[in-house]
């Protein structure tokens, strides 16, 4: 009778240690990144970043780990050679900080068409972003407006966003990739380094 | 007192399509103003508030009236010319915001109805509408429209991004009261305010701005 008893208890317990997620963050990390950079001057007192320091991040939407996949758009006509040739060239430039790979075979997490919009000042978007509730990528697209000229640059900045970066748009920060305009002065991120929060599952953390 | 029926049934009659005249002229607001899944958008080019002018088809102080619908990438609206600085004169147009119910732009929520803003606006191709128009640098350069106390208007760049190119000279914004008290109309004016995080650190009198439009049309 006893035995009876303790069996469903038993499976009770088993079924929590075993469904239950890991939590990695499922609050704000500022707390965690106050711990391991309040000795480091770049940071200030802008732990998850902000214009003054020349970077962001979003804590609600970024990838996990640095392996990023994305897959062109099999349904988009115009999605020609030139555009796909800018988004393998704009995800080369992360080269050494995340990998970003195209899975030819569809599976990529992340799409890469274009769109069409004359009537606006938007140049790419990244938008369709879906997330685990840790705030970890599963899908997410990448669009290019036709009407506008899109480069590797752009697509670089683009993919910024899917590591889990802001935009800028404070005028000192026309020298960073994540500045919100195509008239940045830079092509790619040689300003930004890896500082490694993998542990934290933050995403890759970015300074100057 | 068939004539006294006949009188109150007319009366009721004409109380009743009164009432449904007034459920008639109520605004269309959008039913979604921040969507759960947004947009991160780059844009082609920054612009200073001169290069706005500039550029712009018409410069206007606009109210928006009513939601027309979304487009598939941007949402239609009614708006009425308050005060035209620049273009084509024109009591109303219709336009055009980034996003769509369905996917907003981050912190870029969609207009609603009595909103209020100075707008730098292109003339839009390619639409159902005639006097269709976009603004040219989405949220990077609008200014809203607010007014004191006493009546006085104000505009405010609640981004910050198209005030850092306006002159620090014109910059009331610290003046503390009347940032509170601006910030707090520009609630009670729209809800929304309160939900989103922004920082009025760049207000500057009507008058001010107006002054500098005049100058840019030397």
């Amino acid at each position: 009778m006893k035995r009876i008893k303790i069996i469903p208890v038993f499976s009770i317990i088993l079924l929590f240690v075993f469904v239950s997620p890991v939590y990695a963050h499922t609050t704000s990390q500022i707390g965690v990144l106050e711990q391991t950079y309040h000795t480091n001057p770049n940071y200030q007192d802008y732990y998850v970043g902000g214009e003054e320091v020349g970077w962001s991040i979003d804590e609600t939407l970024h990838t996990n780990g640095t392996s990023i996949t994305y897959s062109f758009a099999i349904t988009d006509p115009y999605l020609e050679t030139a555009y796909k040739v800018y988004a393998i060239e704009g995800a080369s430039k992360w080269n050494g900080i995340v990998n970003i790979t195209n899975k030819l075979d569809g599976t990529g997490k992340g799409i890469i068409k274009t769109y069409n919009e004359e009537n606006s000042g938007t140049v790419d978007r990244f938008r369709g972003a879906y997330t685990d509730a840790n705030g970890h990528l599963t899908s997410w697209i990448i669009e290019m407006n036709r009407s506008y000229n899109v480069t590797s640059t752009t697509l670089a900045h683009e993919f910024g966003h899917v590591i889990g970066l802001n935009d800028l748009y404070a005028s000192k920060n026309t020298n960073k990739l994540m500045y919100g305009y195509s008239s940045r002065s830079v092509s790619s991120p040689p300003y930004y380094r890896l500082k490694g929060l993998t542990q934290y599952c933050v995403g890759p953390y970015f300074a100057l | 007192m068939k004539k006294y029926i006949y009188t109150n049934i007319v009366i009721a009659i004409l109380m009743l399509l009164v009432g449904c005249s007034n459920e008639n002229i109520k605004a269309k607001l959008p039913p979604v103003r921040i969507s759960d899944i947004q947009i991160n958008a780059s844009f082609e080019r920054s612009y200073t508030f001169a290069e706005a002018y500039e550029e712009s088809d018409m410069v206007a102080h606009i109210r928006i009236g009513d939601w027309l619908g979304d487009g598939e990438y941007i949402t239609y609206f009614e708006a009425e010319i308050i005060e035209q600085y620049k273009g084509e004169v024109i009591n109303e147009i219709v336009l055009l915001q980034d996003g769509t119910t369905s996917e907003t732009l981050k912190g870029y929520p969609l207009f609603t109805n009595e909103n209020e803003m100075l707008v730098f606006l292109k003339h839009a191709v390619n639409t159902e509408y005639e006097d269709a128009y976009w603004i040219i640098g989405a949220y990077t350069t609008l200014l809203d429209v607010e007014i004191d106390k006493n009546g006085n208007q104000y505009y405010i760049d609640r981004y910050g991004i198209l005030g850092e190119t306006i002159s620090t000279s014109l910059n009331i914004a610290n003046n503390e009261e009347l940032k509170k008290e601006l910030y707090r109309n520009a609630i009670k004016r729209d809800s929304i305010v309160a939900e989103m995080e922004y920082e009025y650190n760049y207000i500057y009198n009507k008058t001010s701005l107006d002054e500098l439009m005049e100058g840019f049309k030397e």
